[in-house]
């Protein structure tokens, strides 16, 4: 039988915020919403895209060569790249010594991914920390995200996922049981506004979150806080009091600060980001915000920013 | 043996016999005890209990029930368990869990209660840190004091025994004593300078201020504070004598006979040796605190009178030490004396100051101490008459917190000394300590004698002394799997806070399984401490040679590629011939050929130590280590020649990370993907890299050292395995022969400048990877990765020490951070991490990062959820980090 596979756009180690203690997490490409302030912007899209770094170019030519549709250009001393032609055949990236042409992803089974997070888990142990498969969207992947998950609890291995929830109630089902911690996302509380700054409505990935809250015991809430666009009381408000709604088995509230420090990502893909060079909160605005929402709420949790 | 100690350690939790474990071992009951006595110096049965005993400990820890924890092991009731706890221990169970739970609570209180230093500290601080005043007055003493001795001593007495000794004996007799403004502490060594520390540069210099820089010395005796008519005569005693020089140079000449591709190995660095005996050590001053110099002598002296027909050696080297030893003892006396002549011209708090020294002074080193404060100032003399004999320079100091703790205690509990008056003293003799370039190490935490974590009070206090003088005070920190998690989160706040890569951590289980492979005595093992940067020594007991010889494995590729022939001078033929590149058709053939290189490099760096082992031995005596290392009065035998109970030679192996990395490349660029031929790649080597392309192709396109591969750590534990196998079965002339140690010091800057291109990438005459961690830039997998590669080598081959520097972003030091960081150390020294160094990040290096970043792939930037490498990120998100980070540091 043929392992499961996944598009895995990279497996960061020793993370202290995706979840308690030291974590290996899993990130995997194709997403279903497409926020305007995604900061990974390489992992929306479900096919494989190419990371062109022009600055890491030393213009050897080698992709010049091997390209047959003439997309890498280089120009008084500069080098371009012309994706429009691109059949994504990737030679470029294979005879490129200097990434500065890389592919986003790489097919993964679960096998190999599992041998990767195996490798720590004598840290996850000490730290009480484990796996977090986020995405992209990691509940696309609904067969591969099981086994995986499967494999990490027969390896006594704490297992969580971050979600954004706006997937099949079913993808859910299949896999809740072997979830130790669910991460849930939730960007903004008016579902037409949601479409805007998403793509999507909003009552889906509601209906999930009371679903979960129903089923599982240990769930987490994130809510980015994207100045101006997630970040007004009003939002915290609506949120706050579904919150209340969900009961007991929400434990932690994180509200996410905002950085910008990823534009330099979608230049990278030729992708266009339309939220730049907003200013990130300071600390004393991300703990008003917090002592906020904890007004709001009639549930016992954690509030806490990062 | 190594083995059946490995397998009784994985077996504890069974039933270990001795009739099973001597089948095991493949011996008669009988013989199996005599060779693990011998070994270890505890019976199997005492081992195996003192073993299980420890995991008791840790069950304690943890909280679990004394009456279980009796149970499961083997004892039927907790008060059988109690007794067998107290003789193994001395203390009661739940005494000790007291303490352990006394150390590990009180971390969150003692924050409060950590002491600032003291306005007298923060003066001397200023005055030994920033301006460096103190130093101008004692200038210019050692040297005359060094030279008159050796003028001195009449003709029939000029010998190698006793030459040293009279010299060392100047110095300590007539170096004027100085106190300075709030001392408490008193004593001085003597300050930098461009003069050597021991009488064979000395030597070596007079003969050379004859012709050669005339001037400089000059100019140094103009500056010195010596009287008018000292110098006068310092300066006659260096140019104006005909031939003074009866020190015997002739016989100390190397009669090693080497052909010319020894040379050529020799002239390209690829293999050094010479014997180590100089200003590394860690002498029992332990012994000065608990007999003073007087009972010392008279140690010497009933030892001598045991011995019947004694050598003329012999006699010579009783007198040598006697002469020093008396020296030693009135060397208090001058600063009593001066204290009180000070004494009559203050009123007041320094006055009474001043009569206490004076008190102190009457009384050590002379005698034994009784006090916290006498046993300060008595340890610091013995340190400062240390640093005579051969300099200051890596001439340690050992495990202070246990050293000093019987006095602290004793004080505390009669209530005549407080907690923050120990920590004005520690700061003191911090202060002491003081040096640009500091490696006259302390080492602190650990496990005791007997395997129970001997964390207490003091080592607490020493951390946070270094903390609060915030310069760079060579510190270690032993740990181990029993080590309180607060005591090891305070030292990684320490390192976070002072942000100067202090202190260093060492850890235990790796560190005593390796000494005791190499035949030291358990409970010795037990007591390492830690000379100068990161070598290894049983305080009191060992003459560790440190930096005897050290060999470039990463020249190995080099000839291996060229048939035994140098690629940065083709005339020269350093190596083996071990074939032309078209035998070299697997990968295994390559690595064959490569250890045959290696296996010469050892060959002659043994050969080298071994034969300056035997000129040491018989030209270079020193007596007042002799005097406080265990072994040496009672044989009769010098520190050079053989006296301590342990003499070992270490040997510094550089370029393993290298060699791992360029044999990967080839093994996956060449065997597997068949991208290149080795004769492609050799004149890529040879003529540095011509095409940049392929070069970047080989860093990239290849496994790295570092990221936890299995591919390439595979070939790094190998290499070393090999290395370090083959080292230590070479047999040392005196003693039980040669210590590896993968350290580089700062070498890989020069051994990097006679190395060719090599396949990993880096340029001819580029820098190396510095000890085993993997070449600067490559590590790009986050830290556990690294702590993995790191803690996957062979390390426990390793006695003199692996060492390692991480770089580690500001970001992981928060306090919210830390208690992660502490269970990252614990984790990895389980897996077998020997030794590991922090360095913070700083703006500088950031901002190299823009300009360099190749070289700093690793720099990565987190921010929650999400994290970036630095060199990736746009300019202007660039210039935002390296500002960021800045406020962090300041
Ligand atoms: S992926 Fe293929 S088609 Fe696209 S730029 Fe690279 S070589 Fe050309």
């Amino acid at each position: 039988m043929l392992p499961d596979i996944a598009k895995v756009n990279n497996i960061s180690r020793a993370s202290l915020s995706d979840g308690p203690g030291l974590r290996t997490v899993v990130y995997l490409k194709g997403c279903s919403l497409s926020c305007k302030w995604c900061h990974n912007p390489e992992s929306i899209n479900h096919e494989n895209q190419i990371v062109f770094i022009s600055h890491n170019s030393i213009l050897c030519g080698r992709c010049f060569d091997v390209c047959e549709n003439n997309c890498h250009i280089i120009e008084e001393g500069k080098h371009y790249f012309n994706r429009d032609n691109c059949t994504l055949c990737m030679k470029c990236c294979e005879v490129c010594p200097t990434k500065a042409l890389e592919v986003t992803s790489k097919d993964m089974n679960v096998i190999e991914v599992f041998n990767e997070i195996v490798k720590d888990k004598d840290y996850y142990i000490e730290t009480n920390g484990g796996i977090t498969i986020t995405g992209g969207e990691c509940l696309l992947y609904p067969k591969f995200t099981l086994s995986l998950l499967k494999k990490c609890k027969e390896e006594g291995i704490n297992t969580a996922i971050e979600s954004a929830l706006n997937v099949k109630q079913e993808n859910i089902e299949k896999i809740i049981n072997y979830i130790d911690i669910f991460i849930a996302d939730i960007k903004h509380f008016d579902s037409k506004t949601h479409k805007k700054l998403t793509g999507s409505k909003n009552e889906l990935i509601k209906n999930n979150i009371k679903y979960i809250s129903k089923t599982h015991n240990n769930i987490w809430i994130r809510i980015p806080l994207i100045p101006g666009l997630t970040d007004s009381f009003e939002n915290l408000l609506g949120i706050g009091k579904f919150i209340n709604t969900l009961g007991e088995s929400i434990k932690v509230i994180e509200l996410l600060k905002y950085n910008n420090l990823y534009s330099g990502k979608y230049d990278s893909l030729d992708m266009n980001c339309e939220i730049i060079n907003k200013k990130p909160q300071t600390d004393e605005i991300m703990q008003n915000k917090v002592n906020y929402i904890k007004s709001i709420l009639t549930i016992n949790c954690i509030v806490r920013y990062l | 043996m190594e083995k059946v100690i490995k397998y009784i350690n994985e077996n504890l939790d069974k039933n270990l016999t001795l009739t099973a474990i001597s089948k095991y071992a493949g011996y008669s009951t009988w013989h199996f005890s005599t060779k693990f006595k011998n070994k270890m110096g505890i019976t199997f049965l005492e081992y195996l209990r003192n073993r299980r005993m420890q995991l008791a400990c840790h069950e304690l820890i943890k909280g679990r029930k004394i009456t279980d924890i009796a149970l499961e092991f083997g004892y039927e009731t907790p008060s059988g368990f109690d007794k067998a706890f107290l003789k193994e221990f001395g203390c009661t169970p739940t005494g000790y869990k007291n303490i352990e739970l006394f150390y590990n609570n009180k971390y969150g209180e003692m924050k409060d209660m950590r002491y600032k230093i003291t306005d007298r500290c923060s003066i001397i601080k200023e005055r030994v840190v920033d301006n460096n005043v103190d130093s101008q007055k004692y200038m210019g003493q050692k040297l005359y004091n060094y030279i008159k001795g050796y003028y001195n001593l009449p003709n029939e007495k000029r010998n190698n025994y006793l030459l040293p000794a009279s010299s060392l004996v100047a110095v300590i007799k007539n170096f004027k004593p100085y106190i300075s403004d709030g001392e408490l502490i008193v004593g001085y060594n003597y300050s930098d300078g461009a003069f050597p520390s021991d009488l064979e540069e000395y030597v070596q210099m007079l003969i050379q201020s004859k012709n050669n820089n005339k001037e400089d010395w000059t100019k140094y005796i103009e500056n010195s504070n010596l009287k008018s008519n000292e110098k006068e005569e310092l300066t006659k005693m260096i140019f104006d004598t005909s031939d003074p020089f009866l020190y015997p140079y002739n016989e100390s000449k190397n009669n090693i006979i080497l052909d010319d591709s020894e040379l050529s190995l020799i002239n390209e660095y690829a293999a050094r040796g010479s014997c180590g005996t100089h200003n590394h050590s860690i002498l029992s001053y332990e012994s000065v605190l608990k007999y003073g110099f007087s009972g010392l002598l008279d140690k010497i002296k009933s030892s001598r009178n045991e011995k019947e027909n004694l050598s003329k050696d012999e006699l010579l080297f009783y007198e040598s030490l006697e002469m020093v030893c008396e020296a030693s003892c009135n060397i208090g006396e001058k600063y009593a004396k001066l204290a009180d002549e000070m004494q009559i011209e203050y009123e007041g708090e320094r006055k009474e100051e001043l009569l206490a020294i004076k008190k102190v002074c009457e009384r050590v080193p002379k005698y034994r101490a009784r006090n916290f404060m006498e046993a300060i100032q008595s340890l610091w003399f013995a340190h400062i008459i240390n640093t005579w004999e051969d300099g200051i320079n890596a001439n340690s100091l050992g495990r202070l917190d246990q050293i000093l703790f019987p006095y602290y205690k004793k004080d505390i509990d009669l209530g005549i000394l407080t907690k923050e008056k120990a920590f004005e003293l520690i700061c003191l003799l911090w202060l002491k300590l003081y040096r640009d370039y500091d490696v006259q190490q302390s080492t602190i935490g650990g496990c005791l004698k007997n395997g129970l974590d001997g964390v207490n009070e003091l080592s607490y206090l020493m951390l946070d002394a270094t903390e609060a003088l915030d310069f760079v005070r060579c510190l270690s920190v032993r740990f181990s799997s029993n080590t309180p998690k607060a005591f090891m989160k305070r030292a990684l706040e320490v390192v976070g806070h002072v942000q100067k890569g202090v202190p260093f951590f060492f850890c235990d289980d790796v560190m005593i399984e390796s000494l005791t492979l190499r035949d030291i005595k358990i409970k010795d093992a037990r007591d390492y401490g830690v000379i100068g940067c990161v070598e290894t020594c049983i305080p009191g007991k060992s003459n560790p040679h440190a930096v005897s010889g050290r060999l470039n494995v990463l020249k190995a590729i080099e000839y291996a590629l060229n048939n035994g022939k140098s690629m940065i001078n083709s005339e020269n033929n350093p190596g083996v011939k071990t074939g032309e590149l078209n035998s070299l058709l697997t990968f295994n053939a390559l690595k064959d050929a490569v250890y045959k290189q290696i296996k010469r490099m050892v060959d002659l760096v043994c050969k080298l130590t071994n034969s300056s082992i035997l000129v040491a031995a018989k030209n270079f005596p020193l007596a007042y280590k002799s005097l406080l290392t265990e072994g040496c009065i009672k044989k009769g035998l010098d520190f050079s020649a053989g006296g301590p109970i342990y003499n070992y030679y270490q040997i510094m192996i550089l370029g393993i990370p290298n060699l791992a990395d360029s044999l990967a490349a080839i093994e996956k660029l060449v065997f597997i993907e068949k991208k290149y031929t080795l004769e492609e790649l050799v004149f890529q080597l040879k003529n540095n890299y011509p095409d940049e392309a392929i070069r970047l192709e080989f860093i990239n396109n290849a496994p790295k050292y570092g990221n936890d591969f299995p591919e390439v750590d595979k070939l790094a534990y190998e290499i070393m395995e090999y290395t370090c196998k083959y080292i230590q079965m070479i047999p040392s002339v005196i003693g039980e022969g040669f210590h590896p140690q993968p350290f580089t010091f700062l070498w890989m800057v020069e051994h990097g400048k006679l190395t060719a291109a090599t396949p990993d990438g880096r340029r001819s005459g580029d820098i190396l990877a510095y000890s085993v961690s993997p070449m600067q830039g490559r590590d790009f997998n986050g830290i556990t990765a690294l702590l993995n590669s790191l803690s996957n080598l062979p390390t426990k081959l390793a006695p003199g020490t692996t060492s390692a520097i991480v770089e580690v972003d500001p970001y992981l030091f928060t306090d919210k951070n830390l208690d992660y960081f502490v269970d990252l150390l614990m984790v990895a020294g389980k897996k077998g991490l020997s030794n590991i160094q922090f360095n913070v990040i700083d703006k500088e290096t950031l901002i190299d990062a823009r300009k360099n970043p190749e070289k700093h792939k690793n720099l990565a930037v987190r921010v929650s959820g999400f994290s970036q490498k630095f060199i990736l990120l746009d300019e202007n998100m660039q210039e935002h980090i390296i500002n960021r980070t800045k406020h962090k540091i300041l």
